[in-house]
């Protein structure tokens, strides 16, 4: 008896070992701004890939052409996994890009072939999977990853063999590659723009929760800087672990430190923490008196937290609402390749995988027949693309895009208005 | 710390604990009665959820509905499980960890592939929020204490007071003498596993409403109920009330006064205390060795 629950006991800490593990590499996912935030989430049965292992492959030939005439790119994202959720719209659009470009004829009429990795949301399993692509399938560049732990995993391997990445998630802005292209927001198009508004437009009273990473930390310390900068008033200021389901103590404190007064609850959690939070936040009919606003929110939120979400801030580069032609386009095409269901859940960093994909297109076009990686890195300076979320241009020095910074309220049919954007589009300032 | 603040915290924190109760009083009787470490729990509880949201959210059904038939889809799967697999293992502590830990991921990864990605929201039945002056609750939290103190009466019930509650005792304390006595044991284990496995799909039903329901709901609630099950001793269930009570309590409290992150820290260590001084939980059943 007395072993059998030494045993069990050394099981269990065994289990919340693995537990926390998967919490700590969950959070240092979210470096993203975005923490397990979007979904694209595509049915099982409309999803040319899902099905396949981990780490397993799936061609999905560019068809008709030769072998010798056409580029072989690879795309790496968690089809399985804790950010699967989030990918999946990023998968299907760079899927969507691909045959796009190749039905209009392809790269000066060679063909892309994509091959697809899965590394579920598993940095060592990026890195193994990155140098298959480059090793075995001998690709010409890679698009894909989400979380900042799996990017910086693999930034020795793109060294060593000499392959780019184009990374279509907006990150932290810390410590670029030189073999990396970013095509998503960094801090500076984000929120240096959104508490200046919430103070204008919301309330001067701030309580800050984020979760226990370095993502949430950094961005509540520089909400703080701002906040002091332009005279704003911290009420509260909150940690919770990811794994966290329960927020009661979180919302008794919340109630009882800020009172009658409006104020903002400034929120960035993880995934599953954070739809938690929303959730039992509404239900508490906080969300009368305070107002969300987060880094988090994006369409995949919305659309799944009903009223929950309504009348909540989000910010990032693009929100599904917007309205251009290209946009227009991107939806449609979507909502034709994967369902008019998936199409209101595309999320921004959907968004910039199929600009990562259109960017390289013409990278490789401008290349040629010289497939290097320097070549094809160079050739990605200023280039631009009319995106869905308006023109971009890659910044030649950092290898970032200029866009706007925009602010969008969550609406009753979860749909995100954009009820701010900069006129003009920022450029981006990675810190080295 | 002002006076209604921390009676706030202190009810939020009761609320709370009723959750983490019923959301492991299938560990604890899988794991007090049988000897296996059950690391499909909480995958368990994510199918319970996901139940609610189709019979709920999706068809319309009545909440009790949903709870009933997560309740007993989950039994089902229990008793099929057990006879599949579990059996062949009792008294083989890691070849059981191996099989739980197996159906874990068959789970998990059979809701990803199966019900898709996307967040799945189960609205509250009920949504009133009560207020005692500067005291509030949602009414649902009543409910979800209710329901857990109902269950574990229940439970209790079954145990102490019926024939094969007492068929389910004499084959933990002595199998062999259980057997020879006529009792059919093996009808006892299959029974006693699918109890807890469908309890545990009922506790997922009824945590659905307070988040968004996911193929990743279990991982979040790992660590808290296997801790709350090492805390309160893996044969006693007042041990399993007590614990979650004071786990709950504690963290809220000391929340209050720091943050939630510092709470666990705290409640973490404390656990690793009482586990070093009394290996056996805080609450032991007495019985005989």
């Amino acid at each position: 008896m007395k072993t059998f629950k030494q045993l069990a006991l050394t099981l269990v800490a065994l289990a919340t070992a693995l537990s926390m593990g998967a919490c700590a590499a969950g959070s240092s996912s979210t470096a993203a701004g975005s923490t397990a935030a979007t979904a694209g989430s595509t049915a099982a049965a409309s999803d040319p890939a899902s099905g396949s292992a981990s780490g397993e492959q799936t061609t999905a030939a560019g068809s008709a052409a030769a072998d010798g005439d056409s580029i072989k790119i690879g795309l790496v994202f968690s089809l399985t996994g804790a950010t699967a959720i989030s990918e999946q719209c990023m998968y299907n659009s760079a899927v969507l890009a691909i045959d796009e470009i190749n039905a209009a004829g392809g790269i000066d009429g060679r063909q892309i072939d994509y091959i697809v990795k899965d590394y579920a949301t598993d940095a060592d399993t990026a890195v193994k999977v990155v140098k298959d692509l480059i090793l075995q399938d001998q690709v010409s560049a890679i698009v894909g990853l989400y979380t900042s732990a799996s990017r910086v995993a693999v930034e020795p391997v793109l060294e060593e063999y000499k392959v780019p990445l184009v990374y279509p998630t907006f990150y932290e802005g810390e410590s670029p590659n030189p073999y990396v292209v970013y095509t998503g927001a960094v801090p500076n198009q984000q929120g240096d723009y959104f508490i200046p508004y919430l103070m204008d437009n919301v309330s001067k009273n701030f309580y800050l929760i984020g979760t226990d990473t370095t993502y949430a930390a950094t961005i509540n310390e520089q909400a703080k800087t701002k906040l002091a900068e332009l005279g704003g008033n911290l009420v509260g200021e909150e940690l919770v672990s990811s794994d966290t389901t329960d927020f009661s103590d979180v919302i008794a404190k919340i109630r009882n430190q800020t009172g009658d007064e409006g104020c903002v609850i400034y929120a960035n959690l993880n995934g599953d923490s954070g739809t938690a939070f929303y959730t039992q936040f509404h239900a508490a009919g906080l969300a009368d008196n305070y107002t969300i606003a987060s880094f988090i929110m994006d369409e995949s939120f919305s659309t799944a937290l009903g009223e929950a979400a309504v009348g909540t801030y989000a910010c990032v580069n693009y929100f599904n609402s917007i309205d251009t032609t290209a946009n227009k386009t991107y939806l449609e095409n979507y909502a034709a390749r994967f369902g008019e269901d998936q199409a209101k859940a595309v999320t921004a960093v959907g968004e910039s995988t199929y600009d990562a994909v259109n960017l390289l297109a013409q990278a490789l076009q401008k290349s040629g027949s010289d497939l290097s990686a320097d070549t094809i890195l160079a050739n990605f300076d200023n280039l631009t693309f009319d995106a869905p979320q308006g023109t971009i241009t890659v910044d030649p020095e950092t290898h970032h895009i200029y866009c706007k910074a925009r602010i969008g309220l969550v609406q009753a049919d979860g749909s995100i208005k954009v009820v701010y954007e900069t006129d003009d589009v920022i450029k981006p300032e990675p810190t080295k | 710390m002002s006076p209604s603040m921390l009676l706030q915290l202190l009810v939020s924190g009761l609320a709370s604990s009723f959750v983490l109760l019923l959301t492991s009083l299938g560990l604890v009787i899988i794991l007090g009665y049988m000897k296996v470490v059950n690391l499909a729990h909480t995958e368990m509880l994510m199918s319970g959820a996901f139940i609610c949201y189709y019979v709920y959210q999706a068809a319309g059904l009545p909440f009790i509905v949903a709870l009933l038939t997560a309740f007993a889809v989950s039994f089902l799967f229990g008793a099929l499980v057990e006879r599949l697999i579990i059996c062949h293992f009792y008294g083989k502590m890691s070849e059981t960890l191996l099989a739980t830990y197996a159906i874990s991921i068959l789970l998990k990864q059979g809701a990803l592939l199966l019900l898709g990605k996307n967040y799945k929201k189960v609205d509250y039945p009920v949504k009133a929020v009560f207020q005692w002056g500067s005291v509030y609750l949602e009414s649902y939290k009543l409910v979800v204490a209710g329901l857990s103190v109902g269950v574990l009466l229940l439970t209790l019930l079954l145990i102490y007071k019926t024939k094969t509650g007492r068929m389910i005792r004499a084959a933990m304390q002595n199998r062999s003498m259980t057997e020879s006595l006529g009792i059919n044991t093996k009808k006892v284990d299959t029974l006693t596993f699918a109890y807890g496995m469908g309890l545990a799909g009922l506790a997922g039903a009824v945590i659905a409403p307070l988040s968004t329901v996911t193929y990743t709901l279990g991982e979040s609630w790992l660590t808290n109920t296997f801790m709350n099950v090492v805390m309160g001793g893996v044969s006693s269930l007042f041990g399993t009330l007590a614990s979650s009570v004071l786990i709950q309590e504690s963290v809220s409290v000391i929340s209050g006064l720091s943050n939630s992150v510092t709470a666990q820290i705290i409640v973490l260590l404390v656990v690793i205390v009482v586990v070093r001084l009394k290996p056996d939980g805080l609450f032991t059943a007495k019985e005989r060795r």
